[in-house]
């Protein structure tokens, strides 16, 4: 018994000693650091300036906000482009085919994200592959650029997020019993009403995990907001490194990091209420 | 038959690739009636019905309800619904919702679905359920829902795969007399397809026997029982006692018959069977009666065989007795157990005679083919109208 119990610390240690060290006790200090005034003179005191400071310059909230909507949009935009995906390696595919083409979602993840953004890149530049053969083909007289951009974001965000949106369709389609459908039709429905009525409600549960997980990568996202969106287009997280590294200014960086922290909560939260699922229902499963 | 059957199926046929799920079959269901598909797994009778529904289309043949040929209409416009296997309610929906589904495809107003809805619930015996969720019912609840969300749409036909299936044993004796009741209640023509005899025996009007993708027989349930048309039928259709022989004489339907050891039996046959000829004869194990001591009965035949076992179910009692290298059950009603078991203390060993009339002994001849899957599962229990059952053949 006592051996049990001693057995059950040991495997619970490395638990503890990460949600302690790396993420409970790091937050706690970086909300401590956004609530510093650090003063030359007088010391630290305790202070709201910094999240002051972020209402009171329009380029943050402003950033904030756009980072918010850009995530949600590529994040729509990925459930749009993965659902037929996932509907189609859960029922139409062969089993044989099934395995074959969850592989090619992941194909692009055996290159780190840096590669797959350059790729892109290779692709989309003045000077790159796209642009040159719209030349060649007479489509175009002069170089286009079609990097930097906005929708250059999100398309470089749907790309690296997609398998993280296929992967929770297909285990949540893959259950759902062929003679659903049949039912469906039997019962006088049509290929929209199957759909809508009962193929969509039955993948609820990963749409929604999939979508949580999603969202939460396009909003903390750095490299792809960085690399393909150029100096126009901030992302949230670029303004988060800026203050730390190059400005350091780590009061108000953690101050956004913060604000970063709770964005995702309570869109998280607000899409959990809005779909009726729960955490244990979609990502618990 | 009749004059406007509910469903007819002419030449049907499925091949899927060289092999032939179902084989160019012929059958009228008439309006209103409980019409049956017997038979042991593979033998295409699920195919058949996917046809029926429009899930899968006929290599050959037509297929009309009431008069209206529907071969080229998708399932959801066929006047036809059906209850699958394992019923497929729609779990993200309520009960109440479940019903609507198919409502709301034939338009009906908001109000009136909710009258239709709550009328059919209380038709079937569930008149609180409507905001229930599907999985807070139990299986026979299930199994009612699923009915009414079928018959709330008035099908012409309602299909049934075996939906009695996956219930206990206890739960399906009573869903049997129960599904009988509701389709007399709604007059819709049911057409039920099950490999359990005796499911197909108490609720069908008509019976048909199906065996590599042919129809053996289409009879009713006691025809079925009493005048088995093919050597498959007598051996699927109930339980049975077989006994090698070969023929005497055969005249009009009465043939007499001598055994391995040879000794002669009478019984009949509507077969037409030459001198000689390798037969089988069918005796129903409530036909052979254990004879005590020098008692002879009025018995045409007598054989005298050494018992095996007693196997004691209540009012399902069984001798099981050996006669020439063959296994005989033979049922043994309460009232008998005495006088048999008087005579000797331990059963075991102990010489037991039987003796039955012609009219119980058929005489079919020897067919070589073997059968498909003749074993229906061994779960399934007789019912209090036909007292005998398939059990697992010793």
């Amino acid at each position: 018994m006592s051996q049990q119990r001693w057995q059950f610390y040991f495997l619970l240690t490395p638990f503890l000693l990460w949600i302690g060290l790396l993420i409970i006790w790091p937050h706690f200090n970086m909300l401590e650091v956004s609530l510093t005034e650090r003063s030359w003179t007088q010391g630290d005191s305790f202070s709201f300036k910094h999240y002051l400071l972020f209402f009171q310059q329009s380029l943050y909230w402003n950033t904030y906000l756009r980072t918010a909507w850009m995530a949600i949009l590529a994040t729509f935009i990925t459930l749009l482009i993965s659902f037929p995906v996932a509907y189609y390696i859960a029922k139409v595919a062969k089993p044989r085919s099934k395995l074959a083409l969850l592989m090619c979602c992941l194909l692009p993840f055996w290159l780190s994200e840096l590669v797959r953004a350059y790729g892109w890149m290779i692709l989309l530049r003045e000077s790159g592959i796209i642009s040159g053969l719209l030349q060649a083909i007479g489509l175009a007289d002069a170089p286009i650029e079609m990097l930097y951009h906005d929708a250059t974001i999100i398309l470089g965000l749907v790309y690296s997020g997609m398998l993280f949106m296929v992967v929770p369709l297909v285990s949540s389609l893959d259950s759902m019993d062929n003679s659903y459908i049949e039912a469906g039709f039997d019962l006088g429905g049509n290929r929209w009403h199957i759909f809508w009525e009962i193929v969509f409600p039955y993948a609820m549960p990963g749409v929604v995990s999939g979508c949580i997980i999603v969202f939460m990568l396009n909003l903390g996202n750095y490299l792809i907001p960085n690399l393909m969106g150029g100096k126009d287009s901030l992302w949230f997280t670029e303004m988060v490194y800026t203050q730390f590294i190059t400005r350091f200014n780590w009061e108000l960086g953690s101050a956004f990091g913060i604000l970063l922290l709770v964005l995702s909560s309570l869109l998280v939260w607000l899409a959990l209420k809005l779909s009726g699922q729960s955490l244990s229902t979609t990502v618990g499963r | 038959m009749t004059s406007n059957p509910a469903l007819r199926c002419q030449q049907l046929s499925k091949h899927f690739g060289d092999f032939c799920a179902v084989d160019q079959l012929n059958f009228e269901v008439a309006e209103g009636s409980f019409f049956s598909i017997l038979g042991p797994s593979g033998c295409g009778k699920t195919t058949l019905l996917r046809m029926l529904a429009g899930f899968e289309s006929p290599s050959s043949g037509d297929i009309f309800i009431q008069q209206q040929r529907v071969n080229d209409l998708a399932p959801n416009h066929r006047p036809l619904n059906m209850v699958f296997q394992h019923l497929a309610l729609f779990p993200t929906m309520t009960v109440g919702e479940n019903i609507a589904y198919g409502l709301k495809r034939q338009k009906v107003a908001k109000a009136e679905q909710q009258k239709k809805i709550g009328e059919i619930l209380e038709r079937v015996g569930l008149p609180d359920a409507a905001n229930k969720a599907v999985t807070q019912l139990s299986g026979g609840q299930k199994q009612r829902v699923a009915l009414a969300r079928c018959l709330v749409l008035q099908p012409k036909v309602l299909l049934l795969d075996e939906p009695l299936g996956a219930l206990d044993l206890k739960l399906r004796e009573k869903m049997k007399l129960e599904l009988k009741q509701l389709q007399r209640d709604f007059g819709t023509t049911f057409v039920y397809i099950t490999h359990d005899q005796s499911e197909a025996m108490v609720m069908s009007d008509k019976v048909a026997v199906m065996n590599h993708g042919r129809f053996e027989q289409v009879a009713a349930p006691v025809d079925l029982y009493l005048k088995p048309n093919t050597p498959f039928v007598a051996r699927f259709v109930g339980n049975t006692n077989m006994l090698s022989a070969e023929v005497v004489s055969q005249h009009d339907d009465k043939v007499e018959i001598t055994t391995l050891s040879g000794l002669r039996l009478r019984g009949h046959s509507h077969q037409q069977l030459s001198v000689g000829q390798r037969v089988q004869a069918y005796i129903r194990p409530e036909a052979l009666h254990p004879l005590n001591g020098a008692d002879q009965g009025s018995f045409e035949n007598l054989i005298v065989t050494r018992l095996n076992q007693d196997i004691f179910d209540g009012a399902n009692s069984m001798l099981l007795a050996e006669f020439e290298g063959q296994q005989l059950q033979v049922l043994l009603p309460l009232q008998q157990r005495s006088r048999i078991s008087d005579n000797a203390g331990s059963l075991d060993g102990s010489e037991l005679k039987l003796g039955w009339n012609a009219e119980h002994c058929l005489v079919l001849d020897d067919s070589p083919e073997p059968i498909a899957d003749s074993s229906p599962e061994p779960s399934s229990k007789s019912s209090p109208e036909l007292t005998t059952d398939k059990r697992s053949e010793a």
